[in-house]
């Protein structure tokens, strides 16, 4: 017979076994039906060398020769940026799983232990991630940019405390939407803080080193707020270690590392942790928000629908299904949100260093670049609302009598055009317009518009596609994905290139119609095709 | 083996249990029913300690649950009704946590979840290689079943088990229960499916609106009743006593209508 000690052992382990299993397979396993369990290890292996690969690409944006401070301050830069994206996935699917209360609360288990596991696997992970993504840097830091031995155990101690600052911001962070907003919504929010968070990391990873090579690396140090910016916090920690030489700068710098750190990781995983029970049956107990209603109890998703501006637009009964179902999987299903958003941002806000550049005058390079940027958010688009955790809800299309799934999609994609490319499409009209000489050279995000649209129509054309009918793309399908983008994208750069050319010599006016009728006809062959696909039967 | 003494949970407004008393013996079944939203989650969850009573006192194996929430966790093992389980585990990986969870060590939950893979006609590869997301409904329910058992508890809970399993897997799980209570388990039985409640449990009680209405043996109830079956007096005790007419006025609704094909 165990004694209670013992039985607290194995209990322990038991539920680190489990959090880190979950931390590692994720959603996705659960998806890829070649998933075995036996292969884990090989795939733990292949993730941190690709997390190294990163690390290193990282060391090449940051490119020449930096002091120890300026290196350490960018490693650590970086380091959060990855830490704060990995902690809000690890926190968002580990700390507020929906079904957990209905499989570990009635077993005789604290929640306190729970979190306290959880957490512990989170941070253990994530450190791991840290280092392989540094483990490059370090061994440049050591022979090259600290020329010390010592820069290997301070960047070690330095990450780790990075890893738990990090952690425990997001911690908090949930914490505080938890008491601004309650308990009931904490789907919507973890959903909204992945991404945030995934955005903020594309747009910092986008311009950040732009800037700062725009400024020069050296000169950053010479500001006096310096100091207080979190990664400068543990580069001053790492600098003290490999310089010997405190300055009162550094001393502040290493006092908020430790301080921050300390204060924050106490709040997160200590004071509040005594709430964190209800949090998890709540999400047992409530799994669907009340959904707002409006007059005539109906929600804003058919009010828009039936509005007069867009009820012409929706005159077909299947495209309306289409549109409305689109909606509210863009807007309510958190799998989808988190897949669409932050990959469409990306796209979205890449050309602003093009923008930047262009205030100087010239914007030429954005105009070529705009079409390619457009034809891969349509595909990106099209090609995300193939996938959603409520795939079975798909089934409905199969046995209902639809002879192609074309309907349906043209009008998920008018839902689309709404929410995504529309608002992008204004962005930029803005921007531009802010920027540009005269108005006129609005009507160069006309070739981009309609090659934007054209690229949406080709993920449809594929055999099998229905909207929202499959799992988690697999790693497979997203390699494949990602190959298939590039021609988009090369495409339209030839596009853009062509339109410029143009423009350049005066002859756009003629350019336009001709461009107009192309995109008619060509529309006109992918939209035959999509209608000629028939609804995949599994 | 459990005493429920004025167990109340309100939910906001909402009285989902109102001042539920219940006396239940060693070795008894008790078919525990009520229409949707009755309040037998609510009560089968503040028996596993899952949900805090507003107020009133539950006593589970000798142990306060106000008191002493732990041992009465150790001695409940509890399907619910949803029959979550951690799809992204294989089915031993999820049954070897789960015997964790209760102090069991790996190699005593292996000799013993290979038992339960013999009465419930799984094969270890199953178990091993492939995870919970692909198993059929019936399997993963097994699953369920198996890691309510897998640590030898006094009291069962049971919320809709026989959902997704299929004749065979049903029968043997009856045949197991009733052999349980013969060995002195007490079995709390939850279920829409009348038929089975009738012929499974020793007594029944059904809740309506969070309140005892009924409570007492099969037949003994039905012969009360003047020997109507236990559908009729439960559509009776539950207000559902005009359903026939209005399924029937409904159905009519259909020629009304025409074909629409």
């Amino acid at each position: 017979m165990a004694t209670d000690a013992e039985r607290t052992a194995i209990q322990r382990a038991g539920l680190v076994d489990l959090f880190d299993k979950l931390f590692h397979r994720g959603r996705l396993a659960q998806r890829d039906a070649k998933f075995k369990p036996s292969l884990e290890r090989r795939r733990r292996f292949w993730s941190g060398v690709a997390v190294c690969f990163f690390g290193l690409i990282m060391l090449g944006v940051a490119g020449g020769d930096m002091p120890p401070l300026v290196f350490a301050s960018f490693l650590h830069a970086y380091t959060l940026l990855i830490l704060g994206l990995g902690a809000v996935h690890a926190c968002g699917n580990l700390l507020f799983s929906e079904h957990e209360s209905d499989i570990l609360l009635h077993r005789p288990v604290a929640s306190r232990v729970i979190l306290q596991t959880k957490v512990q696997v989170i941070l253990r992970n994530l450190y791991f991630n840290a280092v392989a993504f540094n483990f490059v840097a370090i061994l440049l830091g050591v022979f090259r940019a600290a020329g010390s031995w010592r820069f290997l155990p301070a960047h070690l101690l330095t990450v780790g405390l990075n890893v738990l600052f990090s952690t425990a911001v997001v911690v908090l962070a949930y914490h505080a939407c938890l008491r601004v907003f309650g308990r009931e919504r904490v789907n919507t929010y973890t959903t909204a803080m992945q991404v945030l968070v995934a955005l903020f990391l594309i747009l910092g990873a986008q311009l950040v080193p732009r800037m700062l090579q725009h400024e020069g690396l050296g000169e950053w140090t010479n500001h006096p707020w310096f100091t207080y910016l979190p990664p400068a916090w543990f580069g001053s920690l790492d600098t003290l270690f490999i310089t010997l030489q405190p300055t009162r700068e550094l001393w502040i710098g290493a006092g908020l590392a430790v301080g921050a750190t300390l204060l924050a990781a106490w709040l997160a995983f200590v004071r509040l942790a005594d709430g964190y029970e209800e949090v998890v049956l709540a999400l047992g107990e409530q799994p669907t928000e009340r959904v707002k209603v409006g007059p005539g109890g109906r929600r804003w998703i058919e009010r828009l629908a039936d509005s007069g501006l867009l009820r012409p637009w929706l005159r077909d009964p299947v495209q309306r299904v289409g549109f409305l179902v689109t909606l509210a999987q863009f807007t309510r299903v958190r799998g989808v949100k988190v897949r669409l958003y932050p990959r469409i941002m990306q796209f979205a806000v890449y050309p602003l260093m093009f923008l930047i550049t262009g205030i100087s005058g010239d914007l030429t390079p954005l105009f070529i670049f705009l079409p390619g940027i457009f034809g891969l958010i349509g595909y990106t688009v099209s090609e995300a609302m193939l996938y959603s955790e409520e795939f079975a809800g798909a089934d409905l299309f199969r046995f209902t009598p639809l002879r192609s799934p074309g309907q349906l999609f043209y009008g998920a994609y008018k839902a689309a055009f709404l929410l995504t490319i529309l608002p992008i499409l204004l962005f930029w009209g803005a921007a531009i317009a802010c920027v540009a000489d005269q108005l006129a050279q609005l009507w160069q995000l006309v070739p981009a518009l309609l090659f934007g649209l054209l690229c949406g129509l080709i993920p449809p054309m594929t055999k099998g596609y229905l909207i929202f009918s499959q799992t988690e793309p697999t790693g497979a399908a997203i390699g494949k994905g990602c190959l298939i983008q590039i021609l988009p994208m090369l495409a339209g750069l030839a596009l853009g290139g062509v339109s410029y050319l143009f423009w350049h010599l005066g002859w756009y006016a003629y350019y336009l119609p001709v461009l107009l009728a192309v995109f008619v006809f060509t529309r006109y062959l992918f939209r035959k095709a999509i209608e000629e696909q028939e609804l995949a039967v599994e | 083996m459990i005493t429920l003494r004025e167990l109340t949970k309100v939910f906001g407004q909402q009285v989902a249990v109102g001042g539920l008393s219940l006396e239940i013996p060693a070795g008894q079944i008790v078919g525990f029913l009520g229409p949707n939203g009755a309040g037998k989650s609510t009560t089968l969850k503040m028996i596993t300690g899952m949900l805090k009573p507003a107020s009133g006192t539950a006593i589970i194996a000798g142990h306060d649950l106000a008191t002493d929430p732990m041992a009465v966790k150790r001695s409940v093992g509890f399907v619910p009704e949803s029959g979550a389980l951690y799809e992204s585990l294989s089915g031993l990986e999820y049954l070897r946590m789960v015997a964790s969870l209760y102090g069991i060590a790996a190699e005593q939950a292996d000799a013993r979840i290979a038992e339960f893979i013999q009465f419930f006609d799984l094969t270890w590869d199953l178990l091993t290689e492939k995870l919970l997301a692909a198993y059929s409904k019936g399997m993963r329910r097994k699953i369920v079943i198996i890691s309510a058992l897998l640590h030898n508890p006094p009291v069962l809970l049971f919320d809709e088990p026989l959902d997704g399993l299929d004749v065979n897997a049903a029968m043997g799980f009856k045949t197991l229960i009733q052999t349980l209570a013969k060995q002195g388990r007490t079995i709390v039985y939850s279920s829409h499916i009348l038929d089975v409640v009738e012929k499974v449990c020793d007594r029944v009680v059904i809740i309506n609106q969070g309140k005892l209405v009924l409570d007492g043996a099969p037949a003994a109830v039905s012969a009360a009743n003047g020997g109507r079956s236990l559908e009729e007096i439960f559509t009776t005790l539950t207000g559902g006593d005009q359903l026939r007419e209005k399924a029937e006025n409904f159905a009519r609704t259909f020629t009304d209508h025409g074909d629409r094909r």
